[in-house]
């Protein structure tokens, strides 16, 4: 399978993957993205030489890949293509401040080392929580939500059309990759003469067959509407999750779990 | 039920693909459409559901003209399934797919529910309504391609080379699937042998014109004919021969 194949097939296991019939998956999909969106704030809130504080927001994804069944190397391989992001942005840290802030047995951490691993978190737990929501609620179902949360239209249905778009362009790259290989046996990559007229034609490749797929649509009633799927009714279950997981945020956020529990244990 | 008068097509480009046609098709009937590549097969498809704007001529369907005011009502009663059921299914999962046309047509939750399963059963593809697209086999692609044009509920199916992509077992399901519908049905092929077994009526075109309109049996058999319009004699039929 070539890597494009690979990547192709990546994109669509975590959409598959919403398709599970656990208790997570059941939970009505506005109280998951309000509960997600609550998460992010909260762990975006802690100041940048805060660590401690954030550490005890790990169990929100542990617990929710279980109870999901979501398999965690198909979250945490995602989260390796998010991680170089933040790594360069945070990397500068650690240069520039240099002050030391604590010794860590008998080793100098500076204020600088402490953003960065800060960061470094945040990133972690931000992405691993949107993940297990798209994990466990399906994609237009996610979609009505945002409609309904009063993001526009047309925004929403971008969003919605590029999901659905990639995987045909990342097909057709795909086919193009392996006709050209198959014809150039000893290259790796591609040719930097061809790579103009590879892209060239992966372009109009892709907005043919995107324009079929849209000419498909438009035959089954399409008329630059997305018709959103209805997600069952709120129930209790559903309010209770939401309240009861924000409420815990909220205490994380105020109390500072690791250490009450290190002042505990030094007791 | 369809009457098409004096129609002609002209792509963009220039090339023109339609000369002149003139059809009438009865409610019920089923019938091929045959020709070379560039016959104008599909072009004559794609202007019946309105896909390209006719510059010449009029179609009417149950007495409806094909216009650009009307779409809304001519696609709900024709369903048109594309050549290639990758450029149909675009949805993560195969309900989805299914379910798609109803919700633009606006039925209740309740409808739309009733209409997916009768399409499924009708398919019999029950068994594959939570499994994606892209995972099925060919023969697989093609009945939920069927399914989620049948889901509508038209009256009229268009079918563009859908012997394409299947193997001779799904070639066969795929018949005897068509043989249980009754719909009216226009069929764009090269595949003779289906047109044998599904089709009473035939449509013989070359470069954008009606050379022959007749049964089956009696234009393969015309060997001119098969000659020009760039055919030949179906398999079945050469030992006969």
């Amino acid at each position: 399978m070539s890597k494009l194949a690979e990547s192709l097939n990546k994109i669509q296991t975590l959409e598959e993957l919403s398709d599970g019939i656990t208790v997570l998956h059941r939970i009505h999909p506005m109280a998951k993205m309000i509960t997600t969106i609550f998460f992010l704030v909260v762990v975006i809130s802690f100041d940048r030489y805060q660590i401690s504080g954030l550490v005890p927001f790990f169990i929100y994804p542990i617990l929710m890949m279980a109870i999901g069944e979501i398999p965690y190397k198909s979250v945490l391989s995602r989260l390796v293509i998010a991680l170089p992001f933040s790594f360069f942005a945070g990397l500068s840290n650690p240069i520039l401040d240099r002050q030391t802030a604590f010794l860590l047995a008998g080793l100098p951490i500076s204020w600088g080392l402490l953003s960065f691993f800060s960061i470094l978190l945040k990133t972690v737990l931000t992405v691993m929580a949107v993940l297990i929501m798209v994990a466990t609620t399906p994609m237009d179902q996610l979609a009505r939500q945002l409609v309904r949360l009063r993001i526009p239209k047309v925004f929403v249905m971008q969003l919605m059309l590029t999901v659905r778009y990639l995987t045909i362009i990342i097909a057709e790259a795909s086919s193009m990759m392996n006709a050209y290989h198959l014809r150039s046996v000893k290259q790796k990559g591609i040719d930097l003469n061809h790579v103009g007229t590879f892209m060239g034609q992966l372009l109009l490749r892709s907005y043919s067959r995107a324009e079929r797929v849209y000419l498909a649509m438009k035959c089954r009633g399409f008329n630059g509407e997305y018709h959103f799927a209805q997600a069952h009714a709120v129930r209790k279950s559903d309010i209770l999750y939401c309240i009861g997981l924000c409420t815990g945020f909220f205490i994380f956020r105020w109390c500072n779990l690791s250490m009450i529990i290190g002042r505990l244990l030094g007791q | 039920m369809i009457r098409i008068r004096n129609i002609g097509f002209c792509y963009p480009d220039g090339n023109r693909a339609l000369n002149d046609i003139s059809i009438d098709i009865e409610k019920g009937s089923n019938v091929a459409v045959v020709g070379a590549n560039g016959a104008g097969k599909s072009t004559l498809l794609a202007l019946l559901v309105g896909l390209h704007t006719l510059l010449e001529g009029q179609i009417e369907i149950d007495g409806k003209a094909v216009r650009k005011d009307s779409l809304d009502e001519i696609r709900k009663m024709v369903g048109f399934v594309f050549q290639n059921p990758d450029d149909q299914l675009f949805m993560a999962r195969v309900y989805d797919d299914i379910v798609f046309g109803p919700r633009n047509f606006g039925y209740s939750a309740e409808k739309i529910t009733e209409m997916a399963d009768t399409a499924l059963e009708i398919m019999k593809i029950g068994h594959l309504k939570d499994r994606a697209p892209h995972k099925l086999s060919g023969g697989e692609k093609r009945n939920v391609a069927i399914a989620a044009v049948l889901a509508m509920n038209p009256e009229v199916l268009l079918l563009d080379e859908p012997s394409s992509y299947l193997d001779p077992k799904s070639r066969r399901n795929f018949i005897l699937a068509m043989e249980r519908l009754p719909h009216t049905k226009i069929i764009a092929t090269h595949d003779l042998d289906l047109v044998l077994d599904l089709c009473d009526r035939v449509i013989v075109m070359s470069q954008g014109k009606v050379i022959a309109d007749g049964e089956p049996f009696k234009l393969f058999f015309d060997e001119d004919l098969m000659e020009r319009s760039g055919l030949e004699l179906p398999l079945s039929l050469q030992t006969r021969k």
